[in-house]
């Protein structure tokens, strides 16, 4: 499966749910055990919500070598990469790590709380 | 009625106790709440954001805002006018383009429009020669900031923002604010299984905030985004600023500082100042893929 990111949120890679739309789009596909191309061709603008979202999140059910083997991003400018880096190594040990993850939880929980 | 005096507010320290204190002033439940710029000779953008944002949380606490315009002088009464600051809070004359970068106000996220003003209002103008490339890493950076107020913050009334170019000073500024929980509260909340939070103090808070890959969100990591940010500030010889509780970080001159500061704001105030000179800033990853002829 190939998905041009630009044609389907936008140049601007920013929200969430942009983020959450990407990765509703390829998620079937990977299941199924295909190899997902996400082509960044003529994107400007990230933020690591939208990768956190997109990507990150794949996290939760595959192992990171799956994820490399069979997710392969294409023309994603160079300074985004660093970016995308830092989402899928947060997601890994947001995932892996539940003295991480307890942490993490609990503000968001006294959050809601307090909200 | 509570009279607060607006005087002369810069972007140096004095400045920014003297804001905090008004924040301080008005956080009683008076009805009416009068801003009096008498004393006042010059007011920089992070004065008129924080004074919008200031005004929004009167209101929203149910009090009566009344900014007494005719105290205001001549020059910043044109400046107010010109970034749109006395159009949003029912003057007549609205905003025009010029050295100002447009007083803003989100009340809720609103990630495109914000990308918009930072590219086309701000750095995207020319005063700062970078490339679309970096210009557009560095917006990108900046959103990283604007959406953690909203994600983190969990301020009532939202985001506040205003620039201003001084082309004489060769310098071109950007402030944004929130009066949210502030960065100290959730580090704190986040390291309290490790360490008593009373331990933490708000430069450690700041300090901790500002490294690689840290967040307190859940699920994944956003930090505050800043290392191109930094990077880009220290090669430019500007300045990035950020206030939140005593917390208060300084990247200018080539490094980093953490301080705790003696006044306490409890939301998150961000400035960043870039120098106007004639160096033309790009990605590395550009200058590799720039044909030689």
């Amino acid at each position: 499966m190939n998905l041009n990111i630009q044609q389907l949120v936008g140049p601007v890679c920013m929200t969430s749910e942009d983020g959450e739309k990407l990765y509703a789009a390829y998620r079937p596909a990977f299941e199924k055990g295909e190899t997902v191309e996400l082509d960044f061709a003529g994107t400007r603008i990230f933020v690591s919500q939208f990768f956190n979202a997109s990507v990150g999140q794949l996290l939760k059910d595959y192992d990171i070598s799956e994820v490399q083997q069979r997710l392969k991003i294409l023309n994603l400018p160079a300074a985004a990469i660093p970016l995308l880096k830092g989402s899928v190594e947060n997601a890994q040990r947001y995932y892996r790590d539940p003295k991480f993850r307890e942490s993490l939880d609990r503000v968001l929980s006294d959050q809601a709380v307090e909200a | 009625m509570l009279k607060l005096m607006v005087n002369t507010l810069n972007d140096g320290e004095p400045s920014y106790q003297q804001l905090f204190r008004l924040w301080r002033e008005a956080s009683g439940d008076e009805e009416v709440v009068e801003f009096d710029f008498t004393d006042c000779g010059f007011l920089k953008q992070n004065a008129v954001a924080f004074l919008g944002g200031l005004a929004r949380l009167i209101q929203y606490r149910g009090g009566q805002v009344v900014f007494c315009w005719d105290t205001l002088k001549s020059a910043i009464h044109t400046n107010l006018a010109q970034n749109g600051f006395i159009g949003a809070f029912g003057g007549q004359l609205g905003p025009w383009s010029g050295n100002s970068i447009p007083f803003r106000e989100d009340s809720t996220q609103e990630a495109h429009g914000f990308e918009d003003y930072l590219t086309c209002l701000w750095l995207g103008r020319g005063w700062v020669n970078v490339s679309p490339g970096l210009r557009d890493a560095i917006v990108g950076h900046m959103a990283e900031i604007y959406l953690n107020a909203f994600d983190h913050g969990q301020s009532p009334i939202g985001v506040f923002a205003c620039g201003q170019h001084f082309p004489k000073k060769h310098e071109l500024n950007l402030t944004i604010v929130d009066f949210g929980v502030g960065i100290p509260s959730n580090v704190r909340l986040f390291k309290a299984s490790a360490f008593a939070p009373e331990q933490l103090r708000a430069a450690k808070c700041m300090e901790w905030a500002f490294q690689r890959g840290t967040s307190t969100k859940t699920g994944m990591g956003r930090g505050l985004g800043l290392d191109l940010l930094q990077d880009f500030v220290r090669q430019n010889g500007g300045r990035l600023e950020m206030f939140s509780h005593e917390g208060y970080a300084l990247v200018a001159e080539g490094k980093v500082t953490f301080a705790e500061r003696t006044s306490f704001f409890e939301g998150t105030l961000v400035n960043i100042s870039l120098r106007c000179d004639e160096k033309y800033y790009c990605l590395a990853s550009e200058l590799n893929n720039e044909p030689i002829f």
